[in-house]
């Protein structure tokens, strides 16, 4: 085998030239160092889940706010802060069997005060304050990855935004 | 069946990214390149187990790294270019004393790497000293000094 460029030397028994096929695998592979680049970025902006912008979404009522993962990863541990404004009567966190399926409940603080079932719909009850908004947090744990359309609110306001667990 | 697919996605996007990322990377080992494997060593040992430690576990994934090895090395020796593919050929660095810059670039290496193999294995002291410097499938640099 002759070394192109060269033409009258001769390779080592074994060795063959590949340019042409060489020179489409460092292209190839240049191509991928910028595709691994978008991927860290759109990691930074929370498409891959696990903090940054796009990885939390907003529900908002009049009677407060549920932030929640739009996207998370299979078998992780994730949040939801539900905000609820001031109120005299008891506050309502409201989710359905979708969203149970998707997370794992691990832990609420502070805990409900009752949790009741109604058409299909899970109701976790905290004490209200007129005074001052209650923060309450869902400790969960992704339990299967794929789109779930869930259905989350405070009281009677449910919205039902489509949440991502990556693999 | 998850630690099967668990295995197997490991597998195959460790092996792409490896080898995307260019032969360098796990050959011709510096300090810098050690911690990265070790890093991913450990990382990737987490994916493959999730939260399942048991025996049965482990033992069903050691058997899907297996197996996906053997059967790839079955598709490297029934398709030339399978085996061209997933292990890349050997690239001609240095020929008759001297450097193809395109390949150096293209490896990612510089001339320094290439004379560092060659006082190694050879005692070459200069690149006119070199018939041929070649990067191997291995990611090792062999030199066949001039006679």
């Amino acid at each position: 085998m002759t070394l192109k460029g060269t033409g009258s030397d001769h390779l080592p028994e074994g060795v063959t030239e590949h340019r042409d096929f060489q020179r489409r695998v460092w292209i190839v592979q240049r191509v991928a160092w910028f595709a691994f680049g978008l991927i860290l970025a759109s990691c930074l902006f929370g498409a891959l889940g696990k903090g940054g912008y796009l990885s939390r979404a907003l529900v908002e009522t009049p009677q407060g706010t549920v932030d929640y993962p739009a996207i998370s990863r299979w078998n992780a541990p994730d949040e939801i802060h539900i905000r609820f404004g001031p109120c005299d009567a008891d506050c309502v966190f409201t989710a359905d069997a979708a969203f149970l399926k998707g997370f794992l409940v691990e832990g609420i603080d502070p805990p409900p005060k009752a949790v009741t079932s109604k058409a299909g719909l899970i109701h976790y009850q905290f004490p209200g304050d007129p005074g001052m908004p209650i923060d309450v947090r869902f400790r969960l744990h992704t339990q299967s990855p794929g789109f779930h359309r869930i259905r989350v609110g405070i009281g009677e306001h449910v919205s039902a935004p489509l949440v991502l667990i990556l693999p | 069946m998850e630690s099967v697919i668990r295995g197997l996605s490991i597998y195959f996007a460790l092996l792409v990214i490896i080898r995307l990322s260019g032969r360098r990377t796990l050959a011709q080992m510096t300090p810098f390149d050690l911690v990265i494997l070790l890093v991913v060593s450990e990382t990737t040992q987490q994916a493959m187990l999730g939260d399942d430690f048991s025996i049965t576990n482990a033992i069903v994934l050691i058997l899907t790294l297996f197996l996906a090895d053997i059967l790839l090395s079955y598709l490297k020796s029934w398709s030339p270019l399978a085996g061209k593919v997933i292990d890349g050929v050997p690239t001609i660095l240095i020929a008759n004393g001297v450097a193809d810059q395109e390949a150096l670039r293209g490896c990612r290496l510089q001339m320094e790497d290439v004379l560092e193999a060659a006082r190694n294995q050879q005692g070459v002291e200069s690149v006119k000293d070199i018939r041929f410097a070649i990067l191997e499938v291995s990611g090792a640099i062999s030199i066949i000094k001039n006679q």
